[in-house]
């Protein structure tokens, strides 16, 4: 409960906390967009125990989904993002299905290709997704509420449509890892064998978790696309995926909050280091291979040995 | 009495290597059955066929005269049977009370259930099988850094939860002090006594086995040697000259 | 025919797909900079070519490679043997990463043209159906299938490839013997770099070079080493040759069908074979 008290309050004012540091305002949503989505694919990752360099696909898919809803179905921010949510989330169904039986390398390499395969698709079927332009021509609708109407356009605006959209899906998952369902997962990550020999299937417990996973990052996704009016087929590449899971762990995958840590230092470094440097990614490449060698817990691991359950 | 369990002619061969081959096997009901035999003679490899584990080549299993020979490892459980392994195979970096609490709500059907708190008198279950175990003290420390024999307890524990009709104990006592396989044995002694277990397990520890085993099987070379009480087998010269030769080979 | 086309860029996958075999069954490590190596290697080749001509760079380069990815596995892979294979993993994410920037830094982000000897890229059947088998790419073939053939001969005929072939089945094993496997880590390491940067050198003449072009050809490598089975090391050559040879004959119907050709056959495997071709029973279960 205190953990979210003092998320709120470091939340709530963040766009402002940020101007006043120098930044700007809209670094403030993508921390929660990256945050939401290091989440979700944290718990494949560090609740489950299985590793997905994939993830990307149901960011892209996400984004896409919101996108393509904006221009060619009905101008509604709301209905965008659910699009990209269910669309991301039955590609995760569907795609979770082919995979649960794989284990170790396999699911690794199934799970590159098949972000490589929507990057593959989103470049080459420009009719539909703008090719390698990316995909255009949609912008972040206001939202008509009972009595009055939001106007999103502003990066401030915009933020306080994420954030109860952030805390909501966070509340979920928090809900979720506390449950038995989230037990099964641990039960995964911990011990599949014991797990199949208490009767918990691990390849249906796998799928539950790839799915969810993939539909909060799909969120994320459509989250994204709305920042930034904008989606580009970059969003699919396994390389976004590794960033994700990079994020997760950078932060503490132990931990339920850890890869929002790990995203917002992700988000903050990225935005410091580009300032100074065009070659920020050698930066970002190295700091990768010192946390992994000295700091495998994470941020969140140096402040408490403990995992959470 | 119909046996609990029961295989016939199993076999299976890894590549070239013959494993098991053609095993019979019969475990009475409420009986504490005891699979003996040197190194390499394809105990494990029976104890993997019976649960599920591996699928045989060639041969049957039954279990409540219910054949369960291709049936998976999942569903095995459902229908009361159990096992324990070599190494304890429990879940390293949670608390022994958390270990159970999985297993509880894998036995009353909840593990899909995706809200807190509905399981809050699993923890009363809980409790009481801890103290059961004797793992009180030990109920908020991670299984990880428990001593082995507290391990394979709250292994055994783990086991139980699901209400087992038969119970497998793959070497029980490996790797244990007097001190713990002492305590190992009495608990699994009360369990056959109160719950009116059926106890099967591999043991190399001969006083175990002479302690508590109404009938004991002798494997060799992935075959059945011999088989009967232990003082039968004690005396059955083809089970001496197979341990023997394990002996001679080693010197 | 697109066949034989498909067999040039099956002999570079088969190249990176050994490499990664190699990595994979001593060390058990996803090497996700095994594409940045086939840059890295590309690049010194590039640079290499100016001072001492193309053969030469040839041969150099991947030995330069191999020197830098033994430095590379010292010092920053080592600590992580023993530790969860997710951290090696994400180091050589990490890697990949670098590795490609830092080639974006020295070399500008932009495609540069890799200029061959002359006479090689003339064909060697003009005027026929078979034109498109230029020089070079008989050299290409010709270059993958010997070094397939020298790994092949230096595991099954010296002292180091038994030691190789025994690592890979059995580590705990050969640990116990007295054997530095550590050394056989970095040796495994080295080899692997050096197919990538052959693959590498080969392909920038080929393909031109790119900072980018490790992507392309890291995925059909990875499918190779599935399809020709985890834990055989003649197997993820064969199906280097038989992923480029799919990827060929689809491009033949249709220009994107060769991408789409290679997610096919991961779902074919997967669905019907997942030990592929050759694969040995649980060795990544």
């Amino acid at each position: 409960m205190r953990t979210w008290i003092l998320l709120l309050a470091v939340l709530l004012p963040l766009p402002w906390v940020l101007k006043a540091l120098g930044s700007y305002a809209a670094i403030a949503s993508y921390i929660l967009i990256w945050g939401l989505a290091a989440m979700g694919l944290n718990l494949l990752m560090g609740y489950a125990g299985q590793v997905s360099f994939g993830h990307a696909a149901f960011l892209g898919l996400g984004a896409y989904g919101a996108g393509l809803t904006l221009k060619h179905i009905l101008p509604s921010t709301l209905l965008a993002v659910t699009c990209g949510f269910l669309l991301a989330g039955i590609a995760a169904a569907l795609l979770g299905l082919l995979i649960t039986r794989l284990r170790g390398i396999y699911f690794a390499t199934f799970t590159i290709a098949f972000s490589q395969f929507f990057y593959f698709i989103a470049f080459q079927w420009s009719d539909l997704t703008g090719g390698d332009d990316g995909l255009r021509g949609f912008a972040r609708q206001p939202l008509h509420l009972p009595g009055f109407t939001l106007d999103l356009s502003s990066s401030e605006a915009y933020y306080y449509f994420v954030l109860p959209i952030f805390l909501v899906s966070s509340f979920l998952l928090w809900q979720l890892v506390q449950s038995p369902l989230g037990r099964s997962f641990l039960a995964l990550r911990e011990n599949m064998l014991r797990a199949r020999f208490l009767s918990l299937k691990p390849e249906r417990y796998l799928w539950i978790a790839f799915t969810i996973s993939g539909a909060v990052v799909g969120i994320a996704g459509a989250l994204l696309a709305l920042q930034i009016n904008f989606a580009q087929p970059s969003f699919f590449h396994w390389t976004t995926s590794g960033t994700l899971v990079m994020m997760a762990f950078l932060g503490g995958r132990w931990h339920f909050f850890g890869p929002l840590i790990g995203a917002a230092l992700y988000v903050l470094l990225e935005e410091l280091l580009s300032s100074y440097t065009q070659e920020w990614m050698l930066f970002i490449g190295i700091l990768f291979i010192l946390a992994v060698l000295f700091f495998p817990g994470g941020v969140a691991g140096l402040a408490t040995k403990r995992r959470s359950t | 009495m119909r046996p609990i369990l029961r295989a016939e002619g199993l076999s299976k061969a890894f590549g070239r290597l013959l494993a098991v081959s053609g095993v019979n096997l019969e475990v009475a009901a409420g009986s504490i059955h005891a699979i003996i035999g040197p190194n390499g003679a394809g105990k494990s490899t029976l104890f993997d066929l019976l649960s599920g584990a591996k699928r045989p080549d060639k041969g049957r299993v039954y279990f409540l005269d219910k054949e369960i020979t291709h049936i998976a490892v999942e569903e095995r459980i459902r229908l009361g049977l159990s096992r324990t392994f070599q190494v304890p195979q429990v879940f390293t970096n949670l608390t022994a009370r958390e270990n159970l609490i999985i297993a509880l709500e894998a036995a009353h059907s909840l593990s899909s259930y995706p809200w807190p708190r509905k399981t809050r008198f699993l923890e009363e279950e809980a409790s009481a099988l801890l103290e059961r175990l004797g793992l009180e003290e030990q109920a908020s420390r991670l299984v990880g850094e428990l001593a082995h024999g507290d391990q394979r307890l709250v292994e055994i524990g783990l086991a139980l939860c699901l209400r087992p009709k038969l119970l497998l104990l793959d070497e029980p006592t490996a790797g244990m002090s007097d001190a713990e396989t002492w305590r190992t044995v009495q608990t699994l002694k009360s369990l056959h006594r109160e719950e009116g277990l059926t106890l099967l397990f591999i043991e190399h520890d001969m006083a175990v086995v002479f302690g508590i085993a109404d009938r004991v099987t002798v494997l060799h070379l992935g075959e059945v040697l011999a088989e009967g009480t232990p003082d039968e087998i004690a005396k059955d010269e083809k089970v001496q000259a197979a341990y023997l030769g394990e002996e001679v080979m080693a010197g | 025919m697109q066949l034989l086309n498909g067999l040039v860029s099956g002999a570079f996958y088969a190249l990176l797909a050994l490499g990664l075999a190699l990595i994979l069954s001593l060390t058990r490590i996803i090497n996700l900079a095994h594409g940045s190596f086939l840059v890295v290697g590309a690049y010194i080749g590039y640079a290499l070519s100016g001072l001492v001509g193309f053969y030469w760079s040839l041969l150099l380069a991947p030995l330069g490679l191999a020197l830098l990815a033994v430095i590379l596995e010292i010092s920053i892979m080592r600590p992580l043997y023993r530790r969860d294979p997710l951290e090696s993993l994400l180091l050589t994410f990490g890697l990949a990463l670098a590795l490609e920037e830092a080639v974006r830094i020295l070399f500008g982000p932009v495609a540069v043209p890799f200029r061959i000897p002359e006479g090689l890229g003339s064909s060697l059947f003009p005027g026929t159906s078979l034109f498109f088998l230029t020089r070079y790419r008989i050299l290409v073939l010709a270059i993958a299938l010997m070094a397939g053939l020298g790994v092949y001969l230096l595991l099954r005929f010296t002292r180091l490839g038994l030691y190789l072939r025994a690592g890979a089945q059995d580590r705990e094993t050969l640990n116990a013997l007295g054997t530095d496997v550590r050394r056989l880590y970095t040796l495994a390491f080295a080899l692997g770099a050096f197919l990538a940067g052959l693959a590498g050198v080969l392909a920038a003449g080929q393909l031109g070079l790119s900072p980018t072009m490790g992507t392309g050809l890291l995925m059909p490598s990875f499918v190779a080493l599935i399809l020709g089975g985890v834990g055989s090391l003649g197997g993820s050559y064969l199906g280097g040759l038989l992923v480029g040879m799919a990827t060929g004959l689809a491009g033949n119907f249709l220009a994107l069908a060769s991408e789409l050709a290679i997610y096919l056959i991961l779902v074919l495997v997967l669905l019907l074979r997942p030990r592929g071709l050759f694969g040995q029973e649980g060795f990544f279960e």
